[in-house]
């Protein structure tokens, strides 16, 4: 079981780390920092729901910090960890208050938390705080993605039940 | 919670964010004053009233600024993503343009109130 769980994280992890460095290889489709889809969150939701918290912890930490290795810098690493942070901390939260069956909640929210986190990145690195106005633009950008990614996980979930059932 | 209840809460948070984001794009600066900050540390102050183009070159990287008509935006730049030069004309008081990989940031003097009343 253990070497299960092992092999399956190192899975969701490799999965993670691609979708991350694919995403960051698309140009981005509007003219401001921070939007994107965020698809790679579809695998850490799905890693805390069928592997658990540290499971779930160890995917992103890997992605985050493999994915600004191969596809970013030390400036949007730190970004990252910022984002990555305040989002999971949000969702596993999340995770507690709403159903199983409503994972696309715990994505939205985590998807408002993550730019969240990286306007307070933002700040910090700037020194302005001037680019807290953006929030009023990341949050409803949050939502419209962190509901697709959430949609996605929710099917991937659905689509993957009978294999968990099975275990 | 039900899915209903949840929605209803995304969907005001929405509005009030978007809402709030509409609102502020639509105020106007005092003075026509850009100032152009560099690792957080301002660097230049631009009266708008002045056609004209310049380098800003430092160790994070060069990016061309150009004035013209009263607006300011970047024109050439040497980052990656170049999402300075997408993000055009700075349309309002809290607009900034960003350029993350440089470092740079170009806003209204004044933009905001904040830092009018703490000084610099």
């Amino acid at each position: 079981m253990k070497t299960r769980k092992l092999t399956n994280t190192a899975v969701l992890a490799a999965f993670s780390l691609a979708i991350f460095v694919l995403e960051s290889h698309i140009p981005p489709l509007v003219p401001l920092y921070g939007v994107k889809l965020g698809l790679a969150n579809v695998v850490t939701l799905y890693a805390k729901a069928t592997l658990g918290t540290r499971c779930a912890l160890a995917v992103l930490v890997i992605k985050i910090f493999l994915g600004n290795f191969f596809a970013g810098s030390a400036v949007s690493l730190i970004y990252s960890l910022f984002g990555g942070t305040l989002c999971f901390v949000v969702e596993m939260l999340m995770f507690r208050i709403v159903e199983k069956r409503q994972i696309w909640a715990v994505s939205v929210t985590g998807a408002i938390f993550h730019n969240i986190g990286q306007i307070i990145a933002a700040t910090i690195l700037m020194g302005t705080e001037k680019i807290l106005w953006y929030l009023t633009i990341l949050v409803p950008v949050g939502i419209l993605t962190g509901t697709f990614t959430g949609i996605c996980a929710m099917y991937t979930l659905k689509a993957t039940e009978k294999i968990h059932d099975r275990r | 919670m039900s899915n209903k209840k949840l929605i209803v809460i995304f969907a005001v948070i929405f509005v009030t964010f978007a809402a709030t984001a509409i609102i502020l794009s639509g105020i106007q600066p005092e003075e026509n004053i850009a100032v152009i900050s560099v690792d957080a540390k301002q660097i230049k102050e631009v009266d708008l009233s002045f056609d004209q183009t310049f380098d800003i070159n430092t160790e994070f990287g060069t990016n061309t600024v150009t004035v013209s008509g009263g607006e300011i935006y970047v024109s050439e730049a040497d980052c990656p993503d170049r999402l300075c030069i997408r993000h055009g004309k700075l349309n309002n008081k809290y607009d900034s343009i960003v350029c993350l990989p440089n470092k740079l940031v170009i806003e209204y003097k004044n933009g905001s109130g904040v830092d009018a009343v703490a000084g610099r």
